[in-house]
């Protein structure tokens, strides 16, 4: 048992440890100055922060679909479940093709977005936002569902005899109960868009400061000049090592209290 | 501002449970519901509360409709003026005792600061003024039953539906907060049902006695009288056990 672990455990840790030690320490402030990777950087954090945004606005509801689904018969009950699920097992790259086929310039809605507002999706940063909440979402519906799943319905019901009308009660019980998980998915949803190079690259292509986030800029600039990509993989990878310690200690209050 | 009597007619059929009850509970009187478990006493009082629906029946306090089966009336549970406290207290885990119970004015249009003046008020009433900043786990089972009347109670209920309040309880401190309940019980105006299980809790809290056996009322009556007379076996074994 000891020696698979520690293999498992030293292909999880060794690649990182040797992002660190290749880092080129000493170049390291002149190029992330680098006006290309600075802005990659902002167009990535921005990004992905307005996809959990978003997927925090839309995935909530569809999650609280996804429970009352529970009383559901079967069969619409699996589809919508393996519907939300899907965007979790496809490969990033299928699912920026899709999102090609649906809003492209010839594609299903994209077509008449174009002829009749003259709205081009793909190549924009909209696209990078689409494609992220694409990608990240499930997640964030997920983490949120089961949380819901798992609190007691009946704080709900006592809310109502309290007099709390269905938006108190949403906002003022449901919610703060819920919020632990909400916050994990939110999470999972804004390192999985942090970090979304697939659907992203072949949906809205990479055109410096207007589609090219970081991981995007990080595999071009492997090519062209190493050291720079390693800068900017220590960067993600810190940007997530943060996020990750940041958000870890507000997930306590309200459940440990 | 007294509601009047709780009237309730109803029928359910949920799996085994075959709920078809009749009972009347009068304004400032305490009605014990009894019965052995699964006799349908808990979804009784869900159908009053309104957080479950009964497939046929109707619930009235005075001369306000809540449930009308056949009228097609359905008050929501949050317009219903009926407090519920149940079994296992269920305070807000995320907040505090003073904004668990100051939920309900806040709920019903209170600002933030009068639903706390208010809920002050009762946590001075019922001996927790001290406790108003902890949090639900920080406090002992007979706490918790307080605050949970309280949070009941400061809404101004027409009605107040009590689920087994002392079964959550040790056996030891169970005698202590069953007098401190009834004192508080004497005080409320409108009509209160317990559901319970405990003779003890009838003789010590109620007037009336309904007895539900298998979803059926099997006796009715003044307390006094239904242990005068128990005419079935489970009525007996019940009564039997609040004379040692």
């Amino acid at each position: 048992m000891w020696i698979p672990a520690g293999i498992a455990l030293a292909l999880l840790v060794l690649p990182l440890v040797a992002l660190a030690v290749r880092a080129p320490w000493a170049r390291l402030p002149a190029l992330l100055a680098r006006s290309e990777i600075a802005s990659a950087l902002a167009l990535s954090l921005g990004t992905a922060l307005l996809s959990t945004l978003i997927a925090l606005v839309l995935g909530i509801p569809l999650a609280l679909v996804l429970v009352r689904s529970a009383a559901w018969p079967a069969v619409p009950r699996r589809v919508l479940r393996a519907l939300v699920t899907v965007p979790l097992v496809l490969p990033p790259v299928v699912g920026g093709v899709a999102l090609l086929l649906l809003l492209g310039r010839r594609g299903l809605i994209g077509g008449a977005l174009d002829a009749w507002w003259g709205l081009t999706i793909p190549f924009t940063t909209t696209a990078v936002v689409i494609a992220q909440v694409f990608v990240a979402m499930p997640f964030l519906v997920l983490a949120v569902e089961g949380a819901v799943r798992a609190s007691d319905r009946r704080f709900e019901q006592v809310a109502a005899t309290l007099g709390g009308s269905r938006a108190t009660v949403f906002l003022r019980v449901t919610l703060p109960l819920v919020a632990p998980g909400v916050s994990a998915g939110a999470v999972l949803c804004f390192t999985r868009a942090l970090g979304e190079f697939g659907a992203t690259i072949t949906f809205a292509g990479s055109f410096p400061g207007v589609t090219q986030t970081l991981p995007i800029a990080t595999y071009l600039e492997l090519q062209r000049d190493p050291d720079a990509a390693i800068a900017l993989s220590l960067v993600l990878m810190i940007v997530s090592v943060v996020v990750l310690v940041a958000l870890r200690d507000r997930w306590m209050p309200g459940v440990s209290a | 501002m007294s509601g009047g009597d709780l009237d309730v007619r109803l029928t359910l059929g949920r799996g085994d449970l075959v709920l078809d009850v009749a009972l009347t509970a009068s304004a400032g009187r305490v009605l014990a519901v009894a019965g052995p478990n699964g006799a349908g006493k808990t979804t009784l009082l869900e159908c009053v509360a309104g957080v479950t629906v009964p497939d046929a029946g109707r619930v009235v306090i005075g001369d306000r409709v809540l449930e009308d089966s056949v009228a097609a009336i359905r008050v929501p549970t949050e317009a219903r003026r009926v407090g519920m406290v149940f079994q296992d207290y269920l305070l807000f885990p995320h907040l505090t005792v003073l904004d668990n119970v100051a939920f309900g004015p806040r709920s019903t249009g209170a600002g933030r600061r009068e639903a706390r003046e208010r809920a002050g008020e009762w946590l001075d009433r019922f001996c927790l003024a001290g406790l108003a900043e902890r949090r639900p786990d920080q406090l002992s089972g007979g706490q918790r039953q307080r605050v949970a009347l309280a949070r009941a109670l400061v809404t101004d209920p027409d009605v107040l539906l009590l689920d087994e309040p002392l079964a959550a309880l040790d056996v030891e401190v169970r005698d202590e907060v069953r007098v401190e309940l009834g004192r508080h019980l004497a005080d409320f105006r409108g009509a209160t049902v317990v559901v319970t299980h405990d003779a003890a809790d009838i003789r010590a809290l109620a007037a009336d006695v309904v007895i539900l056996e298998r979803g059926r009322v099997s006796h009715s009556g003044t307390v006094d009288a239904i242990f005068g007379a128990p005419t079935t076996p489970y009525a007996r074994r019940l009564l039997a056990r609040a004379i040692d």
